[in-house]
């Protein structure tokens, strides 16, 4: 998951609202969207526990060669939840991470948009990856993560050297030097989730298949009762 | 099999208020889930489904609460059919708890989710609050503001119990009762079950694999294997069927061992259903 | 009282909500709404507020507010080590690159690099708007008890996007709990020592992809449940929330008050706040 590594106050407060607006756009767009036909509470359900999930991983921190990493896994999230719940999903996770200091809450709207450009790529170029391409689920993750994590950088870069950082006389040019060197960064992160993905998704592979695509699981009342903490499927 | 048993008193499926008849379900991957099931559930009784993990237990349950539909069959409450449009009817007349506690448990406060279920049933906030008050001192949970996470096991048990009781069912549907509980909790929840078949009217269906509470709490027990009920019957007479019960991977509940290791049964002696009651049949 | 945290650098929330449910103070017993105005005014201040002084006032009263909480110092300087790092990966360029006049000069690479007075400027005025909000927030949150929180998103939130903040937040506890013993059972097996990357890499992909099965799990669970329980599409909020008390409107006014001065002096009189 890529994030605008700024916290409140670095943005000035006309780019704040911009930001906000078009996040609170999107938003709305799915909120209207879901509106009209009856969200199923397994929809609910699925998309409330990714955002848990998700919250509880980023507080793991996974050694890798650049050092201490923390993902979120926003593209899996948007492979398991749908493009439409998974963009909740992104702000549920990004009001939990202002809510403990990380993030900002004046950036929960451009943090947003960034993570919902993760899950809507993540889904649809995982989808693209296991359907048109027959890719497996390993290269199918690792790819379409690594692709919105990428592009998500990019819109970073893009955000920061538009808005600048208040209270800088670098130019937007000079801003966007700055900010090429951190995506550089941000795109070995980028790698290195879609390899952990990768490996995620290969494993719900032989796990639990059906996850997989989240308009092809199974409807609710052909779901197997779970398996509970007491061991094997009771049912 | 069975003589003077309350529920023998109805003939065949007559004056039953739960019909499964013949019931089949297919799982995605074509594992059948339930084969060829029938069940009943007659007024004011405790029923247990007996039958090891993965025997069908479950999947039966969640088809008396409509959240499954029979691919083969049929099933019906209190005359009515279910199906897609009337499950909302069903559900205010069969209520399920289910095995884990804590994913029933979904709201802020024990109040809330006790609430939650009269809330969704249209009454206003004020009755809704009665009823899940009402439900609350029936279980004997009395910190209603608690947050659920900060509870015991048992104590979420009871509040998971609560939650559906406060609907008001007419049948109560219960998936391993006291599955992970400690004996003390387990105690107060056979009782409560107890109470609710003797004080309240209600049916009581149980789904289990402790064999010693089967004995000591149902009216009527159902062996379930491979997804249908193999033996039905009075507790005396199918819990000290060993061979059945081995058959079906359950074992003899320590009250049947004992009465057989002290040779009990070669004495004519009636057969008890509890430690309470051999202890009583070996003073006499 | 949370079973263990992750990491002492990074707040959770099991800990956080710990202490809005057992602590006791003047602030535990600050109405929520006037909290969460508050929390609107510090972010509002941080953002339209230029000068480096004024924002160390606002952190010197974030961070007095925090400690009238009787929450622990020690914990919330712990977990500033989060925004540090995050704010610093990126404004660590600024204090190369920003005009000013050089404070340190070498050579790397035979490349000049300076660190700048205004670059250092920068990057402190960053960390301390981030932190005097981050201080701020978490003060918030650890003395306003978990019903309030729901309470407040209930009411402020749009359906939808309520019901799965609810459920999320109600269900991250056990999430939480989850995931910590899954890494406890690594750990009890050697598993941080596991070496080499890849090794590394696919262990940890076992532990998140068994925590999203469990969570899909939980969710059918959760889902079934909700279902036998006539769901309508939302989750009744029924606890009664007051509203603040004259002195929280005072404080909301006081507020109002000092972001109309920082704006006023940011895009008119710019000799009062800075800007």
């Amino acid at each position: 998951m890529a994030h605008i590594h700024l916290e409140d106050g670095a943005f000035s407060p006309l780019w704040l609202l911009v930001w906000s607006a078009i996040a609170a756009i999107l938003i709305a767009i799915v909120l209207l969207a879901n509106r009209r036909k009856e969200i199923p509470p397994r929809k609910i359900a699925i998309a409330a526990m990714c955002a848990s999930v998700g919250f509880a991983v980023f507080m793991v921190e996974v050694p890798t060669p650049v050092g201490p990493v923390h993902m979120n896994f926003t593209p899996l999230i948007g492979i398991l939840a749908g493009p439409g719940m998974g963009s909740l999903v992104a702000l549920v996770i990004n009001i939990f991470g202002a809510a403990i200091g990380h993030g900002g809450w004046g950036m929960v709207g451009p943090n947003s948009i960034v993570n919902i450009v993760e899950v809507v790529i993540g889904y649809y170029a995982f989808r693209f990856f296991k359907t048109k391409t027959k890719t497996g689920d390993f290269w199918s993750g690792f790819s379409a993560t690594t692709i919105a994590l990428t592009v998500s950088a990019f819109l970073v870069v893009l955000i920061v050297s538009v808005s600048e950082i208040q209270g800088s006389s670098l130019t937007r040019g000079e801003t966007l030097n700055n900010m090429l060197i951190l995506a550089v960064a941000n795109i070995v992160v980028a790698v290195v989730e879609g390899i952990v993905t990768g490996y995620i998704v290969s494993f719900l592979g032989r796990v639990r298949p059906d996850l997989l695509v989240a308009e092809t699981a199974p409807a609710p009342d052909k779901m197997k009762p779970v398996v509970t903490s007491g061991g094997a499927p009771d049912g | 099999m069975i003589s003077d048993a309350p529920w023998a008193r109805h003939q065949g499926t007559e004056g039953a208020i739960v019909h499964v008849d013949c019931v089949t379900h297919k799982y995605p991957d074509g594992t059948e889930g339930i084969h060829n099931m029938c069940f009943r559930v007659y007024p004011r009784e405790i029923v247990a489904l007996c039958g090891p993990n993965g025997a069908g237990k479950s999947t039966l349950i969640e088809h008396i609460n409509g959240l499954m539909m029979p691919d083969v069959g049929r099933v019906r409450v209190f005359d009515m059919d279910i199906d897609k449009r009337n499950v909302a009817s069903i559900r205010k007349v069969v209520g399920l708890v289910f095995q884990d506690a804590d994913s029933q448990l979904f709201s802020p406060t024990v109040m809330d989710d006790v609430m939650f279920g009269p809330l969704n049933l249209g009454m206003s906030v004020e009755e809704a609050r009665k009823k899940a008050q009402w439900a609350l001192d029936i279980v004997g949970i009395k910190d209603v503001n608690k947050v659920p996470h900060y509870m015991s096991g048992g104590q979420k048990r009871l509040v998971a119990i609560a939650g559906v009781l406060a609907m008001q069912p007419k049948i109560l549907v219960v998936d391993e009762p006291t599955g992970d509980l400690d004996p003390s909790n387990a105690h107060k929840i056979e009782g409560l079950l107890r109470s609710l078949r003797d004080e309240h009217g209600m049916s009581v269906v149980i789904a289990l694999h402790d064999m010693d509470m089967a004995a000591r709490l149902a009216d009527r027990i159902c062996i379930v294997k491979e997804g249908s009920v193999v033996a039905e019957g009075r507790p005396e007479d199918v819990l000290y069927d060993e061979k059945l019960l081995e058959s079906a991977g359950l074992e003899l509940p320590a009250v049947a061992k004992l009465y057989r290791d002290l040779g009990l049964d070669k004495r004519g002696k009636k057969r008890p259903l509890s430690l309470d009651e051999l202890r009583t049949l070996l003073a006499e | 009282m949370a079973r263990r945290s992750y990491s002492r650098h990074i707040p959770d929330f099991r800990y956080v909500t710990y202490f809005g449910e057992t602590g006791k103070s003047a602030v535990h017993s600050m109405n929520p709404w006037t909290k969460i105005g508050l929390l609107f005014f510090v972010v509002a201040l941080v953002t339209v507020v230029m000068d480096l002084y004024w924002l160390l006032l606002i952190l010197a009263l974030a961070i007095a507010f925090y400690a009238a909480g009787r929450l622990p110092l020690k914990v919330l300087f712990g977990w500033y080590t989060l925004p540090l790092f995050f704010v610093g990966s990126l404004s660590i360029l600024y204090i190369f690159t920003e005009p000013g006049k050089d404070l340190f000069r070498t050579q790397m690479l035979g490349i000049a690099v300076a660190i700048t007075d205004s670059g250092v400027m920068l990057m402190a005025t960053l960390l301390v708007r981030a932190l005097a909000v981050v201080t701020f927030s978490l003060a918030v949150f650890m003395t306003t008890k978990y019903t309030h929180i729901t309470i407040i998103a209930s009411r402020i939130m749009p359906g939808t996007l309520a019901n799965i903040f609810l459920l999320s937040y109600r269900f991250m506890f056990e999430t939480s709990d989850e995931v910590s013993d899954v890494l406890d059972a690594m750990r009890s097996r050697g598993g941080n020592l596991a070496k080499g990357a890849l090794r590394q890499t696919r262990m940890f992909a076992g532990i998140f992809g068994i925590a999203f099965v469990h969570a899909f799990d939980r969710a059918e669970r959760i889902a079934k449940a909700m279902e036998a329980r006539g769901y309508i599409g939302e989750f009744p909020v029924t606890e009664p929330l007051s509203r603040p008390t004259a002195g929280g409107y005072a404080l909301i006014a006081l507020g109002i008050a000092s972001l109309a001065l920082a704006a006023y002096s940011r895009y008119f009189d710019k000799g009062l706040f800075g800007g």
